[in-house]
């Protein structure tokens, strides 16, 4: 069976973080893209130069974020690390316990009761073998950041698409934020269904941060 | 010997006191590896829109005010949304862990049931213990997983979340405020922009270096890769027209 693109992003991201990055990434082009609206020349050579800066934006912002997903791990995996070697060297018992702990809170220990949690921390306490984390990129990490990097520019491609088909820099930013509005409406129903909350409130909240937008760079003289 | 007039003394307790609790409620609500990526983001999100802004050569006397207005809503909107979609994450991770849950509950095969366990523990340092001690962990959750327990039917932000929100919040405010300081002691908005961007580049080396260390990676390789960061953006920015420095 052929290995999907789905398959690729499954393996190497969360849902919530997918819904995460698409967010980010909607929010980062619309930001910049109203922002440069206010100065560049209202003819075809403002329109191209639009396309540029949505392209390097979504670019830019794609790599910095996966490479930051993978280094802000690396520091708390680092951080654990550094706790449960303290648990299991007895220095400062009490604080590595409670840093295990927290660490761990995530994953199915967090629903556990204290005692169980105590039982636990003996166990990593007691453990015959640990191996220290060597902190380095990896090739799966490389994966992961090229998931995060996906994720980002083919969801915020539609919010580019106006500034390839138009020439008018008014029009294209007007219809590039209501793309973007849908989109993060959508965006918003989704992600608060897979969350079970509210559907429509989180989506209308959503699609209210791109109009925020959209009223500031008027606000301020830009479409 | 009490010199006469106001006591100020308390006063300067009471703000060294609100901003150590400020540091702590930040520092207990959100880890360092996400600290540093969020004061990362907004250094960039905070450099790239006054350069992005400056395209447009504000134009006549009102020039730092308009630039002060746009960087001052940037840094609070980002600040709000970064806020509210980590708590969204949060909230969502909750609800994945929930499924799962859910999963195990229905699960009558004890090997499914047991590998959907590992699998869970195997992001996290208990893959980093012997085999007979992450069977252990794996019996301790199998068995001490509530069971029965009630279906979550609606996920609503927990006092923790909204409190994410307000940690998301103060780190990228205060921090970056920094950068707006320029826009309040120049004249010129040339200048202004220029000491932001380099106070901006300092922060890039101070972030890299921190996170470096932190990640147990070389620390000067660190600060110098985030340097060179916040440099290609300047440069670039600079060599394509995109920020008048």
């Amino acid at each position: 069976m052929a290995f999907t693109y789905r398959d690729f992003l499954g393996a190497y991201t969360s849902a919530s973080e997918r819904y995460a990055e698409a967010f980010y990434g909607i929010i980062m082009v619309t930001g910049c893209t109203g922002m440069v609206s206010l100065g560049v020349p209202k003819e075809e050579a403002g329109v191209q130069f639009m396309l540029w800066t949505a392209l390097m934006v979504n670019i830019l912002w794609g790599l910095i974020d996966g490479f930051t997903v993978i280094y802000g791990s690396m520091v708390d995996d680092a951080a654990s690390d550094v706790a449960v070697k303290n648990l299991r060297s007895g220095e400062d018992i009490e604080t590595a316990t409670a840093e295990v702990i927290d660490s761990l809170d995530g994953s199915l220990i967090g629903k556990l009761s204290d005692q169980d949690k105590t039982k636990v921390v003996e166990v990593i306490r007691s453990a015959k073998s640990y191996t220290p984390l060597v902190n380095k990129l990896r090739w799966a990490d490389i994966k992961r950041i090229l998931a995060i990097f996906s994720i980002d520019f083919v969801t915020v491609f539609p919010v580019s698409l106006p500034f390839i088909f138009l020439t008018d820099v008014t029009t294209a930013v007007r219809l590039s934020f209501i793309i973007a509005t849908f989109l993060m409406a959508y965006l918003g129903y989704q992600w608060a269904k897979y969350a079970r909350m509210k559907r429509w409130k989180i989506a209308i909240l959503f699609s209210s941060f791109t109009i925020f937008l959209l009223i500031i760079s008027f606000i301020l003289g830009g479409i | 010997m009490e010199l006469p007039g106001p006591k100020i003394g308390p006063l300067f307790v009471r703000q060294n006191n609100v901003a150590k609790e400020t540091i702590e409620f930040v520092g207990e609500t959100l880890s360092l590896g996400d600290r540093l990526s969020e004061l990362l983001y907004g250094v960039l999100m905070v450099t790239s829109i006054s350069g992005l802004v400056l395209i447009g050569e504000p134009g006549g006397e009102n020039d730092l005010y308009y630039m002060l207005v746009v960087l001052f809503i940037t840094i609070v909107m980002w600040g709000l949304l970064d806020g509210i979609s980590y708590a969204l994450l949060s909230s969502a991770n909750r609800a994945e862990r929930e499924t799962l849950m859910e999963s195990l509950q229905a699960e009558s095969d004890s090997d499914k049931r047991n590998k959907a366990i590992v699998e869970d523990l195997d992001e996290t340092l208990i893959a980093r213990l012997d085999d007979e001690s992450r069977s252990q962990i794996a019996a301790i959750i199998g068995n001490g997983l509530p069971r029965n327990a009630e279906k979550m039917t609606k996920n609503k932000l927990t006092s923790y979340e909204k409190d994410i929100v307000l940690a998301a919040f103060l780190l990228d405010f205060i921090p970056l405020i920094i950068l707006v300081f320029p826009y309040l002691f120049f004249d010129s908005v040339k200048t202004a922009a220029l000491t932001s961007h380099i106070i901006a580049l300092v922060m890039f080396v101070v972030l890299g270096y921190y996170y470096s260390k932190y990640a147990h990676l070389n620390k000067w390789k660190g600060a110098f890769v985030c340097g060179l960061l916040g440099l290609i953006l300047v440069v670039f920015a600079e060599s394509t027209n995109l920020v008048l420095i």
